[in-house]
């Protein structure tokens, strides 16, 4: 094509126009990432890409609530280890020193470079990143849902109100009583999480309801650190705490009578409770279900090392609601695929490089006073999953030394692990 | 931690200033700041690289130690290559570090290195 000399002062006058303009400019057409979910995940996600931007990323954050009740930890609560408060963390850090924008609404679905919202206003973006933890399989059950849940047999597998209310009934519970915790089926979140808070609750009642008992109905025939469990439970806790695996639940619990508080198992069973915690099989976040990213299936599929959908392109997936692979659903895995991510949607919006993913996990458990027992890996990501590499466990027969130093790692992990995403 | 670091910088400024020690030198004298950015084929490690291999230890080192696990911000490069090789071999025990210090091989080592580096110098 030829340029006519008109033509060509108008190109040169814009190209002028455009240098003049280039701040405004840079500004109006930075890339656009919107992540829906601020918790441990999102949260990460989000300060990591702000931050690593340096402002060349527009990054907004939609979550509903105004502060965020961590689940880890939540148990320790309930055996008087941990304030209720210091539970919570609230996203001011997030907009004050990261810059970026926190929504509090609702989103309701993630696709075609939007996020709706439940007001029915949109977010339009150029990457998406969705974390929204877990929702509960309450299909699967006879006589349990969400009212239920946070009336009378609370789930209490997402912090907040209904761990308030478990501990209230705990507390109101007559000595001599059972409480019972009903495990849920894999995959699930924090698969320590219904031991720790056996031992934790066993902690307590020992304190000041002894003749008291810990019930867990499993549907599985094993568990996460079993036999570190056990050995804790039989020295701390004897009598107290007992195990019913799935050779003798039929590996299911399928009914739940809330005002009885007894849970049924699938050989028609009945187990009765004082106090009835049931935590119910899970599946990803709701949004994940309802904008297409879990497929047929309750988690979302993922490419390993971006952790980009694999059925929906341009919106990536992590923490609790994604298939994991090897890692267990967890707050440090949450956080640890974030990263991952924040390089990967980097990469995608700016170009800036990205190294090898790199994955890691360390799941701590409290099981009594200055008793901790620990398991980790290291991961990488595979062929078509997260695959692990190496890892380790605490071992049985370790010394109150080795145990209080598990727990005081615990706690630190805690602190640090808040500030690296809230701070 | 400052204190810590400096007797760790003055001991490796004692090794290096003696070369006919250094010859039998154990590890630990071994990892100058110098030597530590650096892979065993001279390549300098990538500070970029090492920026982003820190954000797996901020998930239990908080920058000012809070919670009581130790700081890591600004650590001296000689000290930090030290303790990864005392912690994979055991000399160390921590099951954690243990398996952190086995994921990291001398490309890794060197760009951590090459980042502490960065942060150690503007720090003092």
């Amino acid at each position: 094509m030829d340029f006519s000399r008109r033509e060509t002062m108008k190109v040169a006058m814009a190209a002028g126009a455009a240098t003049l303009l280039a701040p405004n400019i840079a500004r109006a057409a930075n890339p656009k990432l919107v992540v829906v979910g601020g918790g441990t995940g999102g949260a990460t996600a989000a300060k990591y890409v702000a931050a690593a931007a340096q402002g060349g990323v527009d990054v907004t954050l939609v979550e509903r609530n105004p502060v965020y009740m961590t689940c880890y930890f939540s148990n320790l609560y309930l055996g008087d280890h941990w304030d209720y408060d210091r539970l919570a963390h609230n996203y001011e850090a997030m907009k004050a020193v990261h810059g970026v924008k926190v929504v509090h609404a609702h989103a309701q679905s993630v696709g075609d470079g939007a996020v709706t919202l439940s007001d029915g206003s949109t977010l339009p973006y150029d990457r998406a990143i969705v974390a929204p933890g877990i929702d509960f399989r309450y299909d699967m059950y006879e006589g349990f849902d969400e009212e239920i849940a946070s009336t009378l047999v609370p789930h209490a597998y997402k912090s907040g109100s209904q761990l308030l209310l478990l501990k209230q009934q705990i507390m109101a519970m007559e000595d001599g009583g059972t409480v019972v915790i009903a495990a849920p089926p894999n995959p699930y979140r924090c698969p320590p999480g219904p031991y720790e808070r056996a031992s934790m609750v066993a902690g307590w009642l020992s304190k000041h309801k002894p003749a008291s008992k810990v019930l867990i109905l499993d549907p599985k025939t094993s568990h996460s650190k079993q036999g570190l469990f056990v050995e804790a439970w039989n020295r701390l806790y004897p009598g107290m705490v007992e195990w019913v695996g799935g050779d003798f639940t039929s590996g299911a619990l399928p009914v739940v009578d809330a005002k009885a508080r007894s849970v049924t198992t699938a050989d028609d069973e009945v187990f009765e409770a004082d106090v009835l915690n049931f935590i119910p099989a899970q599946k990803a976040g709701q949004i994940a279900i309802d904008s297409g990213l879990t497929g047929e299936g309750d988690w979302a599929s993922v490419d390993p090392a971006t952790l980009e959908s694999t059925l929906v392109p341009g919106v990536h997936v992590l923490g609790d609601a994604c298939a994991n692979g090897d890692m267990p659903k967890s707050g440090f895995s949450a956080n640890s695929q974030a990263k991952v991510c924040a390089q990967a949607v980097m990469a995608a919006m700016t170009g800036k490089k990205a190294f090898p993913p790199r994955f890691r996990n360390t799941c701590w458990s409290l099981v009594g006073d200055e008793y901790g027992i620990k398991v980790g890996a290291s991961y990488k990501a595979g062929d078509g999953k997260i695959e692990k590499v190496d890892g380790f466990v605490s071992q049985v027969g370790e010394d109150d030394a080795t145990h209080a130093a598990t727990a005081a790692e615990g706690f630190g992990w805690y602190e640090a692990m808040t500030g690296d995403i809230f701070g | 931690m400052s204190i810590l670091r400096n007797i760790r910088v003055a001991a490796v400024l004692v090794a290096a200033s003696a070369p006919a020690c250094l010859a039998e030198a154990d590890e630990e004298a071994e990892w100058t700041d110098a030597r530590a950015a650096t892979m065993a084929d001279g390549t300098p490690g990538d500070a970029d690289y090492g920026a982003y291999l820190v954000q797996e230890c901020t998930a239990c080192h908080a920058p000012d130690g809070a919670g009581g696990v130790p700081p890591i911000a600004g650590i001296a490069p000689g000290y930090f290559r030290e303790a990864m090789a005392e912690y994979a071999s055991r000399a160390r025990e921590n099951a954690v570090m243990e398996n952190v210090a086995r994921s990291l091989g001398d490309e890794e080592l060197a760009a951590l290195s090459a980042y502490f580096a960065a942060q150690y110098s503007e720090d003092d």
